[in-house]
């Protein structure tokens, strides 16, 4: 849904305090609303209400210097409850009851959002109203004409409507980020324990295999583990004397450790038992080679040598450093030349942000090398020998000389060497002689125990330790192939989830790009038909141009009086940039979706002379705002600027709605010019008897102009061609160098209307006075000499020098009060 | 899957809602976390500290819907 502004009223907020009388402010949906204010009367505050009522922050106090506090900031600060008002009536554009939405601002930040007219979601009409309405201020449009171009393709996406879509990529380019995927799913922990799973597992068959083929004579099936147990348990129960011990049918399903202890009962030879304890130990010893073989280090090798390589092109953590901070001031909108090197100041021949990515990328790789070390280290079959040879009881290690956690440790802090990897070499490499010499050593006494045993017994007792090898395996085997099962179930949804992530990402970022370019193509004829309407200059034809794959948004001249493909930005004037940055972003808002219903300015001619403002503006009427365009938006032009004044006012009334804002900011009250303007008079009298006479010349001096503008109006006195654009202190001087100069030349030409008291009042006491009194001291800026008694009496003075254009008219019967019609004659028959 | 576009005379919200349609072709429960959960992160954007802190909710529910 979408709406129309139809008043606002302010009471508290920023430089309106307005205590008990709130501003209120009446805008016409079917005309250009314009608001002239001269400087400190509150026409930036309306601006600032406004967006603080829809968008809940003032922008630019974002960038308070760092102490700061823009809390402090947002209500009035003369304002005895120090808590701003800001309330809008909305006219709905399809029609319905007027909407009232009242906002909030206490002192303490607090915001309160209300409906005065009962609605039950005033925060959701403010957000559909935030979605149509677009603020456009000078301090914008300097911003993006000086930003970077990477700042500005922000803005020009947030302005055509596209800001949300960069957001959600944003958002996608962060989920989709390799490494932080890799850190929060466990990516390399999950594959590194399933490596480790699948290595130990294989090795468990080769175990097994061999156990089983030496026990039963039978071919080992890998894939038949059911036949293994059965196979063994059948084996081993061909023992006449195990025969007699087992029951089950499966090697899984025997304890071991009893049956063990039932041989021995039956058996009673020591030298058996010890015959089973060295042929265990053989099983483990042999279970354990750690045989190296160079390929398993190779690939950590080779990340080494790659890793130092680009080490070596990098000048070390305080290079990194610098150029990070670089990177960030280059993002800053302060930086606005961003040809300048932010670390050298000067002009490199390389593109600054390409060399200084460039730079950081370098360090990036080096982080990359960093955990590929880490990951590789974690899967190496070298680790997991070192590991399995230190934890073999029968090499009786002590647990300081064990090097396996040191190792770990050193692949975590990435300060990894060749020299190291030799070390572990050597170190793996004396574990596993020492392990082969212990191995050696079990074999012998295992010959000699056998030698002295019967050859039945031997067989049992191999047969024996054999099954009970198998059956630990077998059991083993199940126990970590669920393990890896789950695991691996694990890692492969997180790697689904992975891809998926980084193809919503890429599909995304390539679908942004060709709405992105396909919009600035759709409002290419239209910011250039306005900029040409503002310009008038058919040689200087802008271009915005799109850097590929990159938010970057370049500001170019396509024709530069016969030259082309130029950099705006270098050749175009202040007012020409100014011209160029609003032609864009009325071409934006008039083009965006929503579609803008309402659009601010707040002085946003400064930069332009008469010619070029008036462009503006007669483009505003004509085809930007309702009711040039019937299905425009609604337009609120707000100005300081004098000329501008002019224009306003010669506009009012066909389709131009035009308001004067006057009184005193920030302590004092603020009116719009359809209020009565005796409370001008009224206000300057309270202010004068309060002693409050800096605040009451404001009221005084805004009196006396009404006063002077109106007699000039009502009795038709001709003024100069730079009547109102001439310094704004001589305005009072101006209009009664006017005015007296019209009586004079009516005098001498004896066609005065005014009655000789009138005349005389004028000359010699009136205009003398208003002088004396005010003009002298108000012009020179010598505020200190007014006195309270002297105020008084310029009030009571412009009241008697309003009388001497007026007179009493009798021809309805009682007397009435009347302005002449001009400075010879009266309109009536009197 | 066609390549998907946005398209100039939606909206963004249309045409973000298009996109979340089009991704739950690919796999709708991921598509649906993705289009619940994604707000959070894109409203942090401006603070690294808060973003990082998002992203990792964000992929904490992710690994607790992949892990049920």
């Amino acid at each position: 849904m979408s709406y129309f502004i139809k008043e606002i009223s302010i009471e508290g907020f920023r430089g309106i305090n307005n205590e008990g009388s709130p501003l209120k402010i009446k805008l016409k949906s079917d005309s250009v609303n314009s608001i002239f204010a001269a400087n400190g009367t509150g026409k930036s505050s309306v601006f600032e209400a406004i967006s603080y009522a829809i968008h809940g922050e003032i922008t630019r106090f974002n960038d308070l210097p760092v102490g700061e506090n823009a809390s402090d900031y947002y209500c009035n600060r003369f304002h005895s409850s120090r808590t701003g008002t800001i309330e809008l009536s909305l006219e709905p554009e399809a029609g319905g009851s007027l909407i009232s939405i009242k906002v909030e601002r206490h002192h303490d930040g607090s915001r309160h959002v209300s409906s005065p007219s009962g609605h039950r979601t005033p925060e959701e009409i403010l957000a559909e109203l935030a979605e149509t309405i677009s603020f456009l201020d000078q301090r914008t449009f300097l911003r993006f004409i000086e930003d970077t171009p990477l700042n500005r393709g922000r803005s020009f996406a947030s302005l055509v409507g596209l800001e949300r879509l960069s957001t959600m990529r944003q958002a996608l380019e962060t989920l989709a980020n390799s490494r932080t995927v890799k850190t929060d799913f466990d990516i390399d922990t999950l594959n590194t324990k399933c490596v480790n799973h699948k290595q130990t597992i294989s090795r468990l068959h080769q175990t097994i295999s061999g156990a089983f083929e030496a026990l039963t004579g039978d071919e080992y099936k890998k894939d038949d583990l059911n036949y293994i147990d059965n196979q063994t348990c059948l084996t081993l129960k061909s023992n006449p004397i195990l025969s007699q011990l087992i029951n089950s049918e499966k090697i899984t399903k025997i304890d071991f450790s009893q049956l063990r202890e039932e041989v021995k009962q039956i058996e009673k030879s020591e030298k058996r038992v010890r015959l089973g304890i060295v042929i265990q130990a053989i099983a483990a010893l042999e279970r354990a080679n750690g045989e190296i073989k160079n390929q398993e280090h190779e690939e950590i090798i080779t990340i080494i040598t790659e890793r130092q390589n680009a080490l070596s092109s990098t000048k070390g953590p305080e290079f990194h450093k610098i150029h990070i901070l670089a990177n960030s001031i280059l993002q800053t909108p302060e930086w606005t030349n961003a040809d300048i090197c932010p670390i050298c100041l000067e002009v490199p021949d390389s593109p600054v942000r390409e060399t200084v990515a460039s730079v950081l990328e370098q360090y990036e790789k080096i982080k990359e090398y960093d955990e590929a070390l880490k990951t590789a280290w974690k899967k190496a079959q070298i680790r997991l020998d070192c590991q399995i040879l230190e934890d073999l009881s029968h090499l009786e290690l002590e647990r300081a000389a064990r090097l396996s956690t040191h190792f770990d440790s050193l692949f975590e802090s990435g300060n990894i060497s060749e020299t190291y990897i030799a070390d572990i070499v050597s170190y793996v490499t004396s574990l596993e002689a020492k392990r082969i010499s212990v191995l050696e050593r079990y074999k012998q006494e295992r010959t000699t125990i056998e030698a002295a045993l019967p050859a039945s017994i031997v067989d049992l007792t191999r047969d024996l330790e054999a099954a009970a090898q198998i059956s630990a395996h077998l059991m083993n085997l199940s126990t970590i192939g669920e393990e890896l099962g789950i695991l691996q179930s694990k890692l492969d949804k997180r790697l689904d989830w992975q891809r998926f992530v980084v193809k919503a990402k890429d599909t995304f970022a390539a679908a942004e790009v060709r709405v992105s370019n396909d919009k600035l193509t759709s409002i290419e004829n239209q910011y250039r038909f306005i900029y040409d309407f503002i310009m008038k200059n058919e040689y200087v034809i802008p271009k915005l141009q799109k850097s590929a794959g990159s938010e970057d948004l370049n500001l170019r001249l396509d024709n530069f009086f016969g030259q082309h493909n130029l950099t705006a930005l270098t050749l175009l004037s202040e007012s020409y940039r100014n011209a160029l940055a609003i032609s864009i972003y009325l071409a934006a808002a008039t083009n965006s979706l929503p579609r803008v219903r309402l659009i601010i300015l707040d002085d946003v001619t400064s930069s332009f002379d008469a010619g070029h403002q008036f462009h503006l503006m007669t483009l505003i009427q004509q085809v930007i705002s309702r009711p040039g365009d019937p299905d425009g938006p609604q337009v609120l032009i707000l100005s300081h600027d004098g000329l501008l004044q002019k224009y306003f006012d010669s506009s009012a009334g066909s389709g131009w709605h035009h308001q004067r804002l006057q009184g005193a900011g920030p302590k004092g009250m603020l009116f719009t010019d359809g209020f009565d303007k005796s409370r001008l008079k009224t206000e300057a009298t309270r202010l004068i008897n309060e002693g409050q006479l800096a605040t009451s010349i404001v009221y005084i001096r805004q009196y006396m102009e009404y006063k002077l503008v109106n007699i000039i109006n009502k009795v038709k006195i001709p003024v100069p061609l730079d009547f109102a654009i001439r310094d704004d202190k001589k305005m009072i001087r101006n209009c009664l160098d006017a005015i007296d100069h019209s009586v004079k030349l009516h005098k001498n030409a004896n066609s005065l209307i005014l009655d000789a008291a009138q005349v005389s009042n004028l000359q010699t006491t009136l205009i003398p006075s208003i002088i004396g009194n005010w003009a002298s001291h108000y012009e020179t800026g010598a505020l200190e000499s007014f006195s309270g008694p002297m105020l008084a009496s310029v009030i009571s003075i412009i009241d008697a020098f309003d009388a001497s254009f007026q007179y009493t008219c009798t021809c309805s019967g009682g007397a009435q009060i009347k302005f002449y019609t001009d400075l010879s004659r009266k309109g009536c028959r009197c | 899957m066609p390549d998907f576009s946005f398209e100039l005379e939606k909206s963004p919200a249309e045409n973000i809602d298009n996109f979340f349609r089009y991704m739950k072709e690919e796999d709708p429960e991921f598509a649906t976390i993705l289009e619940e959960h994604l707000g959070n992160i894109a409203h942090k954007l401006n603070d690294d500290r808060s973003k990082q802190q998002a992203r990792k909710d964000f992929n904490n529910t992710v690994i607790e819907f992949l892990d049920k």
